[in-house]
């Protein structure tokens, strides 16, 4: 047995234990606590979408509607297909005034849309184009006989290539990187990067933001539903 | 006959035609009051006495109806039909409303009418107090008539919608000759509401005695400001003071051929002077100036979730509870209140107005558990101690028991909407998951797409790949196009297969593995200059070969040279060359091969 294997094995228990010691403590009532101990398993197992959706029914519960957006989004982006997290996002959005739909997208074809997450697309994208290639290659490289056996495998290769490559793309357009959360009751968006400048727009707790730069201390983000932007105190925000 | 039933059918048809030629209009007392005050809505038809408007339903305002008068008549065959309806409107609170266009069938709707209410304010002088008020009294005659009619009030002035008592008194002091016609007074911003007792009695008035009978009303101004009571008239047959009637003989009487005498006897118009309401009115203010009563009961204690109860709301005392609002209900996520249905019991006590007003309401509890229905409040103003107070009931606790899960709630009452079966008390978030489930497709595609979602560079080598493809695709096309290059090309790999065939050659064919290494040189040589092999000897290669642009090494030509001469003494030699020799010069002729390609070019 390796020593990462053996690793992997001896923390597994330890990890049932802290798993069940954060469900007691939300079982409880006592969410503060839960927040906590999910905390440390997230930041243990980051990839794993369960983890980031009881953080944010633990932080929600605790009252930090904002935080709780942050998790909920991470464990949707991770398993997009999750009825109940969607759920939970969908809920805590509306909490701070938005929807998981985009207006005027039916929620049928924004479920649809979202099925599968950026990285599964961009898995899907890439070995599309790598099946894609190596049968292209081999058709160039052969003769007329093998030309004509893989003619039919290199336009459905080529077909997937292009759909999972436009999909990836469009979702990377809805839900582009850089993405934030208003973390505190009442952001203050100011018209620069400094408590010099007026205060343009406030945002409530929970909503979300595209971070468009940083200078200092401050960054600039964009409101993703209303379209405006400003600065903010970068504590304001936590990135995805 | 046939005359008598023509007549008939034509009084018939004008009739019909008349009810046929509906017309409604609605006129509002006031279009601007404060908070407080009541509207006068009347709702008047014309043509039939059949048709019943609806009454209007208009968002925080408290509309019931007061009344309704009719009055018809039929001249020259022509039926003339008007009823008037009555309908008090008491604002819940300020803002701007519109009396929506009342519809009765066969007519046209009326207009919409807009008013305006607005806040209750401070009196600028505070009003003494009503009860301490002089009460205003009825003329005295100065002198003794036959007969002569008051009308007082119990005091000249009142809050908005406080009870004030008016009293018609009809002194008499001969017989009467006929039955006496009452028109009530008219009345301007009040609501009248009769009280049954009709007092009788006796009185000496300047010497001398008069029977009197009274007719009382409660009034209740509608809005602050001045309110009028026109006179009440009454019309009597008196006989004539001149007249044997007036004498004590019977026979007189009897035989009396004299006219009796009519008289129209009036009262004075009386003015009242309603004053509004203190500030400060509570959220649940009623708009009643008196006192009351908040009782609330339910049919059952228990029950399961999904039924349904029956919810009571008795709001009793004295006042104008016509124009009673329902007590707000309680908001209760777990629980459905349907539409409620409301009667009114009014109850004269002396002089006094009051009664009771029912409210039944069905609860649908959506949840088990127990559950407590809040007191339910209604403020009103109490005038004896011109302050706002505030009626309760007590809380009612009920036990709701698990209900069929598949049951739906019940519809209760017309048009009211079908419950679905499931209905959402309050949203929320959902549990919990246990760690590790889902997040990415189920392998083994699910399995590749993780592991090609990792960037890098490493997902450019398929694009090397299809760039060397296109390269070598290139190539051997260009090849093809050209048969020359292509036999140059290749002219060491058709003598490796030569070379590889004569090492391959059995012990017996040892012969046929010399010629096929002379194949193998001459082949090579005859396509690298693309010529016939046949013919060509070592001095013509040679030659060639020294003729290049760049000829080979003397050393090389030399190697040739010995390689071509060793194969042609081999070709002629008994039984060949063995397999050891066969191998060495295979491999002689290889490396020869690979030294010539470099340096004739391929």
């Amino acid at each position: 047995m390796t020593p990462l294997l053996l690793a992997a094995a001896l923390a597994l228990p330890a990890a049932a234990a802290a798993y069940d010691e954060a469900k007691a403590a939300y079982d409880s009532g006592n969410f503060a606590h839960a927040a906590s101990a999910f905390e440390a398993l997230v930041a243990a197992r980051p990839d794993d979408a369960a983890l980031h959706y009881n953080l944010g029914g633990s932080l929600l519960k605790a009252g930090r509607l904002g935080r709780a957006s942050a998790a909920y989004q991470r464990a949707f982006d991770l398993d997009p297909r999750d009825g109940d997290g969607r759920h939970n996002l969908d809920f805590v959005l509306k909490l701070s005034g938005e929807e998981l739909a985009p207006p005027g997208i039916p929620s049928p074809a924004f479920a649809a849309f979202t099925a599968l997450s950026a990285r599964e697309l961009a898995g899907l994208h890439w070995l599309t184009a790598w099946i894609t290639m190596i049968l292209a290659g081999l058709t160039l490289l052969g003769n007329a006989q093998r030309r004509e056996r893989l003619a039919n495998p290199l336009a459905g290769a080529a077909a997937a290539w292009l759909l999972f490559g436009l999909w990836w793309a469009c979702l990377r357009a809805v839900l582009p990187a850089g993405r934030g959360v208003i973390v505190v009751s009442r952001a203050e968006l100011r018209n620069g990067p400094g408590e010099k400048f007026t205060v343009g727009y406030t945002a409530p707790e929970g909503r979300r933001v595209r971070v468009l730069s940083v200078s200092g201390a401050w960054l600039e983000v964009g409101l993703l539903k209303e379209g405006v932007k400003g600065w903010t105190l970068a504590s304001t925000v936590e990135k995805l | 006959m046939r005359r008598v039933a023509l007549t008939a059918l034509a009084v018939l048809a004008a009739v019909a035609a008349a009810a046929a030629e509906l017309s409604v209009t609605a006129v509002l007392n006031n279009h601007r009051a404060t908070m407080g005050e009541q509207l006068v809505l009347s709702v008047a038809i014309l043509g039939s006495g059949s048709a019943t408007p609806k009454a209007p339903l208009i968002a925080d305002v408290e509309i019931y109806e007061s009344g309704k008068s009719q009055s018809m008549s039929i001249i020259n065959g022509s039926v003339s039909s008007r009823v008037v309806h009555t309908y008090v409107l008491q604002p819940r609170k300020a803002g701007r409303y519109i009396v929506p266009p009342i519809e009765v069938t066969g007519a046209a709707p009326t207009a919409p009418i807009v008013f305006l209410v607005e806040p209750a304010s401070q009196p600028d002088a505070p009003a003494p107090p009503p009860a301490a008020a002089p009460v205003a009294a009825a003329p005295r005659p100065a002198n003794t008539p036959d007969a002569f009619v008051t009308a007082t009030l119990d005091k000249p002035r009142a809050f908005v919608n406080e009870q004030v008592t008016l009293s018609v008194r009809f002194f008499l002091s001969v017989p009467l000759l006929g039955q006496p016609q009452y028109d009530a007074p008219k009345l301007t911003g009040l609501l009248s509401e009769n009280l049954d007792a009709q007092g009788q009695g006796t009185t000496v008035i300047n010497g001398r005695s008069y029977s009197f009978t009274e007719l009382k009303s409660a009034l209740f101004p509608v809005q602050t400001g001045r309110a009028m009571i026109g006179p009440a008239v009454i019309t009597v047959q008196l006989p004539r003071r001149d007249s044997p009637i007036m004498g004590e003989d019977f026979f007189d009487r009897f035989f009396s051929m004299t006219a009796p005498e009519v008289r129209r006897l009036k009262t004075d118009p009386l003015a009242l002077q309603a004053d509004p309401l203190p500030a400060g009115a509570p959220d649940d203010f009623s708009g009643i100036v008196g006192s009351l009563t908040v009782e609330s009961s339910v049919d059952r204690a228990q029950l399961k979730a999904g039924e349904a109860l029956n919810l009571t709301v008795t709001v009793a005392g004295s006042g104008n509870i016509k124009s009673l609002p329902e007590p707000k209900r309680p908001e209760l996520a777990s629980v459905r209140f349907f539409d409620s249905e409301s009667s009114v019991k009014i109850e004269r006590v002396g002089d006094k107005v009051g009664g009771s007003k029912t409210f039944k309401t069905v609860v649908v509890p959506r949840v088990s558990g127990p559950l407590e229905i809040p007191a339910l409040t209604l403020s009103y103003f109490d005038p004896a101690t011109r302050a706002y107070a505030r009626a309760q009931s007590k809380p009612i606790r009920l036990t709701v028991l698990p209900g069929d899960p598949n049951a739906a709630l019940p519809v209760v009452g017309p048009g009211a909407t079908p419950a679905p079966g499931v209905t959402e008390v309050a949203a929320d978030i959902r549990y919990l998951k246990a760690p590790g489930g889902g997040g990415f497709l189920p392998k083994p595609l699910g399995a590749a797409a993780a592991a090609f979602a990792t960037p890098g560079a490493w997902h450019g080598l398929p694009f090397a790949f299809i760039l060397v493809a296109v390269i070598v695709n290139w190539r051997r096309r260009a090849l093809a196009a050209n048969p020359r290059a292509r036999r140059i090309r290749y002219a060491r790999d058709a003598a490796e297969r030569r070379l590889k065939q004569a090492e391959a050659q059995p012990d017996a064919e040892r012969a046929r593995a010399v010629a096929l290494l002379g194949e193998a040189l001459t082949g090579y040589f005859a396509d690298k200059f693309d010529q016939p092999a046949a013919g060509l000897t070592l001095k013509a290669v040679t030659h060639r070969l020294q003729n290049q642009k760049s000829p080979p090494s003397p050393s090389d030509i030399a190697r040739l040279k010995s390689a071509w001469d060793e194969l042609d003494l081999l070709r002629y030699a008994p039984g060949g060359a063995g397999r050891a020799e066969t191998k060495r010069l295979a491999d002689e002729l290889r490396d020869l091969t690979v030294v010539f390609d470099k340096e004739l070019g391929s």
